[in-house]
Formats: structure tokens, C-alpha cells, sequence
């Protein structure tokens, strides 16, 4: 008979993992801190505790509102929190966690007030309470229920969604992705966790207080998911159950090796433990077996989405035709104007690109040219004029918005999502607008799992109009520069762009070849019928490829013309001689 | 290299961390003449780290003196005639619920104790009533919400040692109405100690024609309360009453004296204890409260019952510890004698030891009080052992008794 | 209502100022190091206890240089054995090991010096000031006079010293400062040695007013680091004054209705956050790309 001693360990190790894997998914994979956790465990327990005590309700029935209702007001609370960043939104779930615990001990008609109260009835079956044995069955497969189905979805295509707005947030939005709904997302889904946990802890201690929802036990489930690696869903069991054996091994061996040890000595026993553990074991426990394995293996193992033919089937020129935009569609920029503090980096700028055309923008540096991408893109807001696509106004749209809308844009400093595979980079472009969300992502019907290989073929012909069909499973970081740069345009062209933005898509690449192919590739997509409007410094590789250029200096357009027309206009050259021209790779100005 | 440096150094650290002075182990003394059976065991979660270690550690004190000093005598005689020594197993459950649940299980499960003491708080001895009761073993507690014996009919199996916040706030009341206050301000701190006096005072202050005229809460760890004198003073309050422990009191009296305010002062039993003089200096001057008699044992009349007691308790804590004794380290040791007389009676048997817990403490005399547990009241305590106490020049002086239950 | 406004002045200011010393240490510390120290408050807690332990046996200034002076090599020591060893790790891992160290000093000092609070004597005796309804301690005129002093001392050290600069320089941009030839390492200790010992002195002067206890140091670090990013995380000026701003905060709730203290707080904080806070999407990293904060 097994002790009920190890099957109380247990239940409680596998309820606090419940509550932790939401925070290992939120920050792990969402990137979101919250240091209130347990607020919402609370939350769930409370509502639980209440229906089920106060108004009769079957424990197992109450456990659904108590789930629900957590959810809703995590929805409520995380849609103006989440607008904060970094170091702001750890204080604000922080402040979370203190304004919700208060009320527990405030609301005391409802809740009891600090004391709490007893008597709340044990799940049971057919009418009997569970003992504990049946109770630790109970958990455990819920446990392993959420485990499995999360790591389902972090697996799909949630989970590279997730992963491409934490390596590459800015990269994230410009291929379509709303991090915003999908942090609430993965922020409503660790509160309905962490309530899950709460309900199945006070059916079975059946007495609630405010005690175990403070502070103090938010950070404990900070310490269970980082122990056990943020960066896997089983961790956050491991992790509970590596802190429950470390403060069995602390209560029981310290005061055999070192006589009349009472609390005391353990408590700094636990900390320095503690500090140890995370010291070496930085990625937690799970971090470093895979460190292990992957010494044993020579490459990982990545899901199925690889095993699929190394050709596609279509030919380049049907990939090609099938990115032809339905619409033409100029873009109207008119008195375009944006301050930083005083500084007009951009003043009253108006020209337009007109569809199927590749217009350059060009300048001296400081000219203003990023900004004015980042004014199109929606990244920055322009303090005065109108730009307009297709005789709609973008004004006010978020850069996902207009990703969607068919607005593609490529980096300056490539901002791909490195952590993943090529394949995958181009994957989250072609499925970021629209696929599996995530509840059918963790149930995996039919229909997603087609989705997925329908998405990673359509990836793989993008790969390989640009050359990069032998990468399709190498990770980002291990890829050469000038690579980079083709997947980017790649992802860029997997959203289905009517209309793309090119921030120096030629800087960097330093041989002949990749500059050919560039050039070769930036003519396919102009006879696909995509508009493309392009900033560089290389004149050479600009005007071989323009058939309309505005020139920019201080903010302001000096020149608008055919290249040949602005290349001998007095105004131009006097820009670029006047101001002390950087060096640019590959051609002097005005050549 | 340098990694290696830095946890060697931490390695060392967590080996001195284990070398300070300790408590005494209850180590087992001697052998001397009788048949000598199996250790009678005793099993305590006390919340030593945590929110409740001031209530804990002259609990924990307690506890490890009196075993050493039974088993210095060579143990208690069992019914089977032998002597059997005790085995006292002290857990701490850094004031967490859940800990307290674990420890438990494992002192009943692993350590196979049959019967249990603690915990310190309410809170933390309410979550273990699950446990207890399912695995049928007397649980005796040093908490004092009066949830952990009623409903006596879901409580079989729990017992508690200190007054219920009736019979003290009863107390403090009486005092209140011979004295003529009728405008009360009401500060308690924001935890079940606090909660359960002040539902016990709203309930009933109205019967005693006393009106509450502010009724706030502060939270454990409040370092000011100088913003909350402030809206005493606003008030025409008589008399404020301070519901907490040592910390948050001392806190609150300093705040009430630096605005010089001038209305009288009640304060808990938790705070019956000469560290709070010393915390809160010459601010508890003139400060009242209802608590048990352990501190003014010299100023009891020579013929009140708890004295001889008193004095037991008083000496020998003060010799073995060097600290004065508080009411606190009391219960711990009115729970303990009632345990042994339970193993004298019956030995190790919880379902029995439970039945004499139940029937057979008749006006036993403890340092809290004068004890008559009964199938209905596993408290069992009435006025008679509670006094009321002032400051007075530096100590605690004696102002009255309840000699009537 | 208005007659209590003085004395939410003087309390709010007294406390705030302490909160403003915390939040300072705190900034001081990320700014060169980029790491969010949750166990500054312990160092606080340190220099409080140090110095009631010291006190006993040497004239009161003595044993407060001495904390100081002790609590500076524990935030030194702290760092060579859990921060150093792990400055490849994540942010959320660097947290948590604060975290970590917070727990095991707690522990110190629940071992050394027991769980009970300790009193220590106000640095000068005599009776309180009465200024209008409101009533000033000594101690509290110390302690907001010891907080100014430190502010501004500070403010010379960073300013007209080559150290002082040198650590300026580290926060600004770490990687020219190193090509400049200042040391990451040293600068690293010297913001953590320095933290650590101006917090022992917001210990040791508040401890006459708050007593000295193993766990003051969590309440204390967490309002200094609320504080800390109220006033910007920038600069030491903000957190200063968002540790007044906290401490009126604190003290105008509690005189409204002091159970609603902490949410009022947090409340009215995060309103501000979420008022002025928010950053517009891509601002934030393209000012990390420019090499800015």
C-alpha cells in the first residue's frame, strides 16, 4: 500500500505543476513575466470553493465556472496589461496579485475574509469522496491531460508563432502575426491553468484562506518553472518535483548531518540550494538533459513537418504566378511629416508607387528613408499627411494589420526568427494571418494536421524560388548572411504581398553571385505583379533595378524621376556630395 | 575555474549553515530500574519560519523542555507498567498550508505518531483537519480560531489549548463597560487572527452598548501607522483596541503615542510577552489587555489555583531558556501534559487517547487556564484563566482576575 | 480630512524616502549590470540588524560605518558567488537567483539573530517636533536628512569622480566603455558593493523607526523596486522621486482606509503606468538598436 504520506507529495508536486506549466507557457513561450500567478489560482479556488460549499454545488461542476470565470477575468485584466513592456508589466502582474489578494480578504462575506473558511466537499465519485489514493489518480491525469495537450500546441502552429514574436517581436507583427491577441491568448490560457490548479488543491485540503495565494508562492511557481526549463512543458512538473525533493532532502537529511537543525538552518539551507541549482542549471533541469542528449545524438530529431519530399511538385513559374496579387494597387504617399522629439526626421514627403513598379527610394544616410519605411509600414505614426493604398487610407492600421492587408516588408538588420528553421520562418509567414487557433491546435482534428502539411509544402516552394530549397531544416543562426536575406524576402513572400518594402536588401552581401541572384530574384517578383519599393545604398544594384526613384535628403524629397533623369540632376548630386557620403559596398555614388 | 571556486564556497556555506546552536535534541537520558518499553512518540508541526515564528518558538521551547524533562526522569509509566521515553518529532511548516498538510501526512504516515500538536496559526492547523480526521489521529492545536473545534460534530478529532477569542474579547469587553466606554475605534491586522477577534467584537460590542466608531485593518509587516492614528484621532473614539502581534502592535502603540493621543489602549494576548516591552519601549505604557496570568505570576495570590503551575512553568522555562516566559509557551504545555496523561492512561492508542482527551480532562489545571474538555467543548476553557493586565512602569502588573468560570 | 494632511506628509515623506534609497540601489545596480537585484532589500535588513547588534558595543556612528562596511563585502561576496557564475544566463534566471539569495540571507539572519524584531535607539533623543497638526520624530528628520545626503553625494560620486564616471560610462554604453578601457567586472562589484552598502544605511536609519527584523528586507525591496520603476529605471533623480511618490501614496491610502492600503497603491500605479507607459509597437527595440537604454 502505497503511503498516503508520497501520494499527498505527489498530488500537491502535480497541482503546483498545473499552476506552473501556465507560467512556463507564458514566459517560456509567450515572453510575458507575471509575477501575480497565484492571484488567479485563487481566483479559480475561491469560485470553486464558493459554489460548491455555499450553494451545493457538485465539486466537479463548480470546477467549470471556476475555470471560466478565471479565464474571463484574466481576458479583462491582460488586454490593458499586456500593453505594458518588460519591466513595466512584471510590476503590473505584480500589482495584479496584490489588488486580488487584498479582495480576498476584504470581499469577507463572500470569501471568509483572511480566516477562510471550511467544509468544502472532496471530489467524489458516485457518491463517495475520494480518498487520497483515487484523489492522486485524479490529479494525475489531469496533469497529464494538460500536459499533453500543451504540448501539442506548442508544437503547432500557436507554438511557431509564439516562438517567431520572442525571437523577432517587430519581425512577428511584419508577417502578420497580432502578438498582441496572442499574448491574451496564452495569458488566458495560464490563468484558466493556474484556477484548474487552485480548484483541485482545495477539494482536496477542503479548507480555503487566502494564505496560499499571496506573494510568496506566485514567486515559488517563478522558481518551479525556471528549474524545470522554461523552455519545456514538462518542465514545469519536473521542476515541482525536483523543489518537493529538494525540501524533503533539506528537512530530512540536514538534521541528520548537522545536529538541531530546526527551520532556521533550512531555510538558508533551501536558498543557497537554490542559488546553486539555478547557477549551473541556467535552462532548469530539462535545459540541461537536452544539452545531454543532444551530445549523444548528432542532430535532433524535429517533427514530421521535415520528412516531406525535398522538391515540391510545382514548377518555379507556377510558384511565381500563384504570387500574382488579385489587385493593382499604388500607394499615395502626400505630405508625409514625423517629429522625434523636436527632430523632423521626416518632412512633408509625397511621391507614389505606382503597382508592378519597383521604385527606389534613395538618399544620403540620415536622409530619412527608414523612417519613411517604417511610417508605411505602420511601425511609426506620422504627425501630419496621408498615406494611402489603393485609395484607402493606412492611417492609424497596426503593422499586422497591413501585413494582412498584403504589405510585406524585409529588414535592414534581418529580423528573422532565429531560433527556428528555415522552413519554420517561412511556415509562420504563409499561416500567420489565418490557421488552427488554439483550442484546435491542442485537440489536433484532422483538418489541422492537413493544414500543417498543406503550410509546410507552400513554405517549401517559396524556399525554393529563391534558392534555399536545401536549407529547409537548417536553423537561422547556422545560415551565411547573404542566406539570411533570401529568407527573409521568402517569409516576406509567403504572406502573399501585394506590395513589398525592401530596406536595403543588398547591404552585406559581399560577392557578385548573391548580389546576381538577388537582382534576379527581385525581377520575378516584379513581373509576379508585386509592387516593390526599395531603399539601398549600392547605386549600381539600384538603378539596375528601378523604374522610378525618389531621392530624400534632410527628410525631404529633393528628386522624383527616372533613374537616368535623377541621376544627372544638379539638386541630387549636390546632396551627395555636399554631405560627407558614406562609403557604400559595391559602387560610389551616382554610378 | 572560477565556478568551481564559487560552489565549493557554497558548499561550504550550506555545511556552516547547520553549525549554530541549536535547541536540546530530545535525546534519551540514562537507563535506571523498570522494564523499559518502546518510545512513546509525539508528533509537532509548528510554524517556525513564516509568518507565526513568534508565536512558535517559545511553543517549540516548551515542547523540548518538557520532554527532556520526562525523559530525564526516565519517561512516563505506561498502563502496561513499563517505561516507555518520549519521542518528540518537531516539523516546521514555514507558516505554508500546504506544508503543514504534507507534514501531516508524514508524521502520521512515516513517523507513525499518534497524536499530533500544532500548529501555531489557524490557518495552517485548519488545512491539516482533513488529513487528521481521515486518518483518525488526535490532533491538539495552538491556534486559536474557534473553526478548528465547531461544528464539534465534523471536529472529532481536534482539540485546541488557547482561549477562543469569546472568552478573550468577552473579557476585554467587561473591562470596557466597567470603565465606561462606549465609542470604540477597532484596528486589527488583516489575517485570521486578527479576523476571528474582531467577528467575535462585532458581534458582541452592540449587546454591551458599545459603538464602533472606526473599524479598519493594516496588514502584517505595516511599518507605519501613523496615517491610521491619524483617523483615530479624527475620531471621538474613548478607547482603541489593537488586534495583533508583537511587531504590527508595537508599531501601532508608537504611532498612537507620537501623536500624543490620549484615549486608553487595549491590546492582545498575543502580545503578552516581554519582548513587545522592549519593542515597544515606553509607547505600551498604560496599555491594557485580557491574556493569561504567566507573566504576573509573582503578583497572584498565594491561594489562586494556577499558581503552583505558573510557577513550574515560570522556573523552569526561565532555566533552561534564560528568556521570560510568554503566555504562548503555555499551551504548548497544557497540550503536552494532557498528552501524557492520555499515554499514562492508555499508551499509544490515538482512537483512545482521543476518548480520554474527551472525558477524562476535568478541571485540569494548565497555564492557560483551568481545563474541562467534554465530548460537546474541545476547548473547554472558561474565564478563569484569563486576567487583565496594564503596563505599568516597564511590566506587566496584574489588575484583576476572573475567579468564577 | 485636510487637518491629517500634514502628518500623511510627514509620514509619506519618511517612509518615501527610504523606499527612494532602495529604489536608488536598485537603479545603481541596473543600470551597470542590467540585473533587477530582488535581494537588495535583504541588505537593508543586514545593515539594520548589523547595526543594533554593534551598537551594544561601540558609540552608535562607529557601528553604523561598520554595517555598512560589512553589508558592502556580503553584496560583493553575493556577487562572485551567484551573479558572476551565471551572467550568461536569461533574465528571468537572474531573477530567480536573486530570488534565491534573497531566501538564504533571510535564513542568515533568522539563524544569527532569531525571528524576533529588534528595537534599536533613535540616533538623537528628545521629544518630537510639532509642526501644525502634524508630529515630527527625530528619527524620521534623520532619516530624511541621511537620504538627502546619500542623494546628493551620490550625485557628486557619479558626476566629479573618475569612478563615479567610469560607472556612468558602463550603463550608458558597456561596450564602449570597454573599449575605452574601463573593466566590466570592476565596475559590476563596485555598483554592487556600493548598493549593497547605501541600502545598510537606509537600514540602520530606519531601524529606530521600523525595528530591525530577519524579514523587513522582502516588503522593503519590493516597494524600493516599484519605486525604482515608477522613477524610469534611468535615473537615480526618478528613483528618488518615485520612492517619495510611493511613501505619499502609501500614506494618503492608509489615512483613507488603511486595509485598502496596498491596493490603492497599486491601483493608482498602475494607472500611471498604463497612462504613460505604453509604448507604441517597435519603438522599444529600435531604441535598443540605436544603442540606447
Amino acid at each position: 500500500m502505497v503511503s498516503d504520506y508520497l501520494l499527498t507529495a505527489l498530488i500537491l508536486t502535480l497541482t503546483d505543476g498545473l499552476a506552473a506549466v501556465g507560467l512556463t507557457l507564458l514566459a517560456g513561450f509567450a515572453g510575458q513575466v507575471s509575477l501575480g500567478h497565484m492571484a488567479f489560482a485563487g481566483i479559480g479556488a475561491y469560485t470553486s470553493a464558493i459554489l460548491s460549499a455555499r450553494f451545493g454545488l457538485n465539486p466537479w461542476l463548480a470546477m467549470l465556472p471556476a475555470t471560466a470565470i478565471t479565464g474571463l477575468a484574466a481576458a479583462l485584466v491582460g488586454a490593458p496589461l499586456l500593453r505594458l513592456r518588460g519591466h513595466y508589466l512584471a510590476l503590473g502582474t505584480l500589482g495584479l496579485g496584490l489588488v486580488i489578494s487584498s479582495a480576498m480578504k476584504e470581499l469577507t462575506g463572500l470569501t471568509g475574509g483572511p480566516s477562510g473558511f471550511a467544509g468544502i466537499p472532496r471530489l467524489a465519485l458516485f457518491g463517495h469522496p475520494l480518498s487520497t489514493l483515487e484523489y492522486f489518480g485524479v490529479t494525475a491525469l489531469m496533469a497529464l491531460g494538460a500536459g499533453w495537450l500543451l504540448t501539442r500546441l506548442v508544437r503547432s502552429r500557436t507554438g511557431r508563432l509564439l516562438q517567431a514574436t520572442r525571437d523577432s517581436e517587430i519581425g512577428a507583427e511584419m508577417t502578420g502575426i497580432d502578438a498582441r491577441r496572442l499574448k491574451l491568448q496564452i495569458f488566458t490560457l495560464s490563468a484558466v491553468l493556474a484556477a484548474l490548479s487552485g480548484s483541485l488543491y482545495v477539494h482536496f485540503v477542503t479548507f480555503i484562506s487566502p494564505g496560499p495565494f499571496e506573494m510568496l508562492n506566485s514567486l515559488k511557481l517563478l522558481v518551479i518553472a525556471t528549474l524545470g526549463g522554461m523552455r519545456s512543458i514538462p518542465g514545469a512538473w519536473i521542476g515541482a518535483g525536483a523543489l518537493t525533493l529538494l525540501m524533503e532532502l533539506v528537512r530530512d537529511v540536514v538534521p541528520r548531518l548537522l545536529p538541531n537543525a530546526g527551520g532556521e538552518q533550512q531555510m538558508i539551507t533551501y536558498g543557497l540550494l537554490m542559488v546553486l541549482v539555478l547557477v549551473y542549471l541556467p535552462d532548469g533541469i530539462t535545459g540541461a538533459a537536452a544539452r545531454l542528449v543532444a551530445r549523444f545524438r548528432s542532430k535532433a530529431r524535429r517533427p514530421q513537418l521535415d520528412r516531406a519530399p525535398s522538391s515540391p511538385a510545382a514548377s518555379p513559374a507556377a510558384i511565381w504566378e500563384s504570387l500574382r496579387p488579385a489587385r493593382l494597387q499604388p500607394l499615395e504617399v502626400s505630405r508625409v511629416a514625423v517629429s522625434f522629439g523636436g527632430f523632423a526626421a521626416v518632412r512633408d514627403v509625397s511621391f507614389t508607387a505606382a503597382p508592378g513598379e519597383v521604385t527606389a527610394i534613395i538618399g544620403p544616410n540620415g536622409a530619412g528613408k527608414t523612417t519613411l519605411f517604417n511610417l508605411i509600414c505602420g511601425l511609426v505614426h506620422p504627425t501630419a499627411g496621408e498615406i494611402r493604398w489603393g485609395g484607402r487610407s493606412l492611417r492609424g492600421l497596426s503593422p499586422n494589420r497591413l501585413a494582412r492587408l498584403g504589405l510585406g516588408r524585409t529588414f535592414q538588420n534581418i529580423r528573422l526568427f532565429t531560433h527556428m528553421t528555415a522552413l519554420e520562418n517561412v511556415m509562420v509567414g504563409v499561416e500567420a494571418a489565418h490557421g488552427p487557433g488554439v483550442l484546435a491546435s491542442m485537440l489536433r482534428f484532422p483538418q489541422v494536421v492537413r493544414a500543417e502539411a498543406q503550410t509546410a509544402a507552400r513554405a517549401r516552394e517559396l524556399l525554393a524560388v529563391v534558392g534555399l530549397a536545401g536549407e529547409a531544416s537548417t536553423k537561422v543562426s547556422h545560415l551565411p548572411f547573404g542566406k539570411q536575406r533570401m529568407l527573409e524576402l521568402a517569409r516576406a513572400l509567403a504572406i502573399r504581398p501585394h506590395l513589398l518594402l525592401l530596406d536595403e536588401p543588398a547591404s552585406g552581401l559581399t560577392s557578385q553571385e548573391e548580389r546576381d541572384a538577388l537582382v534576379a530574384v527581385i525581377r520575378s517578383i516584379r513581373e509576379a505583379g508585386i509592387s516593390v519599393i526599395l531603399v539601398d545604398h549600392d547605386m549600381r544594384f539600384v538603378m539596375s533595378l528601378a523604374d522610378r526613384v525618389v531621392v530624400l535628403a534632410g527628410g525631404q524629397r529633393i528628386a522624383e524621376g527616372t533613374p537616368d533623369r535623377v541621376q544627372s540632376d544638379p539638386n541630387v548630386i549636390q546632396a551627395y556630395l555636399g554631405e560627407a557620403a558614406s562609403a557604400s559596398e559595391g559602387g560610389t555614388p551616382l554610378t | 575555474m572560477k565556478r568551481y571556486l564559487s560552489a565549493f564556497v557554497g558548499l561550504v556555506l550550506l555545511a556552516a549553515a547547520g553549525c549554530s546552536s541549536g535547541q536540546p535534541a530530545a535525546a534519551p537520558a540514562g537507563g535506571e530500574s523498570g522494564a523499559v518499553g518502546e518510545p512513546y512518540k509525539i508528533g509537532a508541526i509548528l510554524d517556525v519560519t513564516g509568518g507565526g515564528s513568534t508565536l512558535a518558538i517559545p511553543e517549540r521551547n516548551t515542547l523540548l523542555m518538557l520532554t527532556e524533562r520526562v525523559n530525564a526522569q526516565g519517561g512516563i509509566t505506561g498502563p502496561d507498567g513499563k517505561q516507555h521515553r518520549l519521542e518528540l518529532i518537531i516539523e516546521d511548516n514555514k507558516g505554508q498550508e500546504s506544508e503543514s498538510v504534507l507534514l501531516a501526512n508524514k508524521l502520521i504516515r512515516t513517523d507513525k505518531v499518534p497524536v499530533l500538536i500544532g500548529s501555531s496559526q489557524s490557518g495552517t492547523t485548519l488545512a491539516m483537519l482533513q488529513t487528521v480526521q481521515e486518518a483518525e489521529i488526535p490532533l491538539i492545536s495552538l491556534a486559536t480560531s474557534v473553526q478548528i473545534v465547531t461544528p464539534v460534530a465534523e471536529r472529532k478529532w481536534a482539540f485546541k489549548t488557547p482561549w477562543s477569542d469569546a472568552n478573550i474579547v468577552a473579557a476585554i469587553v467587561e473591562d470596557m463597560q466597567n470603565r465606561g466606554f462606549t465609542k470604540i475605534a477597532w484596528l486589527s491586522v488583516n489575517n485570521a487572527y486578527g479576523d476571528s477577534a474582531r467577528t467575535e467584537f462585532l458581534r458582541i460590542a452592540p449587546e454591551a452598548g458599545i459603538e464602533l466608531v472606526l473599524d479598519d485593518r493594516f496588514d502584517v509587516g505595516v511599518k507605519d501607522l501613523t496615517p491610521l492614528m491619524n483617523r483615530v484621532k479624527a475620531s471621538d473614539a474613548q478607547a482603541v483596541v489593537i488586534w495583533a502581534l508583537s511587531p504590527e502592535t508595537a508599531v501601532a502603540v508608537r504611532g498612537h503615542k507620537a501623536l500624543q493621543l490620549k484615549q486608553e489602549v487595549y491590546v492582545s494576548h498575543g502580545v503578552a510577552t516581554p519582548q513587545f516591552l522592549e519593542l515597544a519601549g515606553s509607547a505600551a505604557e498604560g496599555i491594557n489587555m485580557a491574556a493569561g496570568k504567566a507573566l504576573v505570576v509573582d503578583q497572584l495570590p498565594d491561594d489562586d489555583p494556577q499558581k503552583a503551575v505558573l510557577d513550574d512553568f515560570n522556573q523552569s522555562y526561565q532555566a533552561t531558556f534564560r528568556d521570560p516566559i510568554s503566555t504562548l509557551g503555555g499551551h504548548a504545555w497544557d497540550a503536552f501534559h494532557m498528552v501524557i496523561h492520555a499515554f499514562s492512561k492508555v499508551g499509544p492508542d490515538p482512537a483512545r487517547i482521543r476518548e480520554v482527551l474527551e472525558n477524562d480532562v476535568r478541571e485540569f489545571v494548565g497555564v492557560t487556564g483551568i481545563f474541562n474538555l467534554s465530548p460537546e467543548d474541545h476547548t473547554g476553557l472558561d474565564a478563569r484563566g484569563l486576567a487583565i493586565l496594564r503596563v505599568e512602569n516597564g511590566s506587566f502588573r496584574l489588575v484583576r482576575t476572573f475567579s468564577d468560570p | 480630512m485636510w487637518a491629517q494632511l500634514p502628518q500623511v506628509l510627514v509620514s509619506g515623506l519618511t517612509l518615501g524616502a527610504i523606499y527612494g534609497l532602495v529604489a536608488l540601489c536598485f537603479v545603481t545596480v541596473f543600470t551597470v549590470t542590467r540585473i533587477i537585484n530582488f535581494a537588495q532589500g535583504e541588505f537593508v535588513m543586514l545593515g539594520a540588524l548589523l547595526t543594533v547588534s554593534l551598537a551594544g558595543s561601540m558609540p552608535l556612528p562607529v557601528a553604523v560605518a561598520a554595517a555598512i562596511l560589512i553589508t558592502a563585502g556580503a553584496g560583493l561576496f553575493v556577487y562572485w558567488l551567484a551573479i558572476r557564475p551565471a551572467r550568461s544566463a536569461s533574465d528571468l534566471t537572474l531573477v530567480m537567483i536573486t530570488i534565491g539569495i534573497s531566501t538564504a540571507l533571510r535564513g542568515l539572519a533568522l539563524m544569527v539573530w532569531g525571528t524576533y524584531p529588534s528595537p534599536l535607539r533613535p540616533f538623537s533623543q528628545g521629544p518630537d517636533f510639532v509642526v501644525g497638526t502634524a508630529v515630527i520624530s527625530r528619527q524620521a528628520l534623520w532619516t530624511l536628512g541621511t537620504v538627502a545626503a546619500a542623494v546628493l553625494l551620490l550625485h557628486l560620486f557619479f558626476r566629479h569622480t573618475r569612478v563615479g564616471q567610469a560607472l556612468r560610462a558602463c550603463a550608458v554604453n558597456p561596450l564602449a566603455a570597454r573599449l575605452m578601457g574601463i573593466r566590466p567586472v570592476l565596475m559590476h562589484q563596485i555598483a554592487f558593493a556600493l548598493a549593497a552598502g547605501l541600502s545598510a544605511l537606509g537600514g540602520a536609519v530606519v531601524a529606530p523607526l521600523t525595528y530591525a527584523s530577519y524579514d523587513m528586507g522582502l516588503a522593503l525591496g519590493l516597494k524600493g523596486f516599484v519605486a525604482a520603476i515608477m522613477g524610469g529605471l534611468v535615473h537615480p533623480a526618478g528613483a528618488v522621486a518615485g520612492g517619495l511618490m510611493l511613501g505619499l501614496l502609501e500614506a494618503g491610502a492608509g489615512s483613507i482606509r488603511s486595509s485598502l492600503t496596498d491596493v490603492v497603491t497599486f491601483v493608482v500605479l498602475l494607472g500611471v503606468l498604463l497612462g504613460t507607459r505604453v509604448q507604441p509597437l517597435g519603438l522599444g527595440e529600435r531604441e535598443i538598436d540605436a544603442g540606447g537604454v
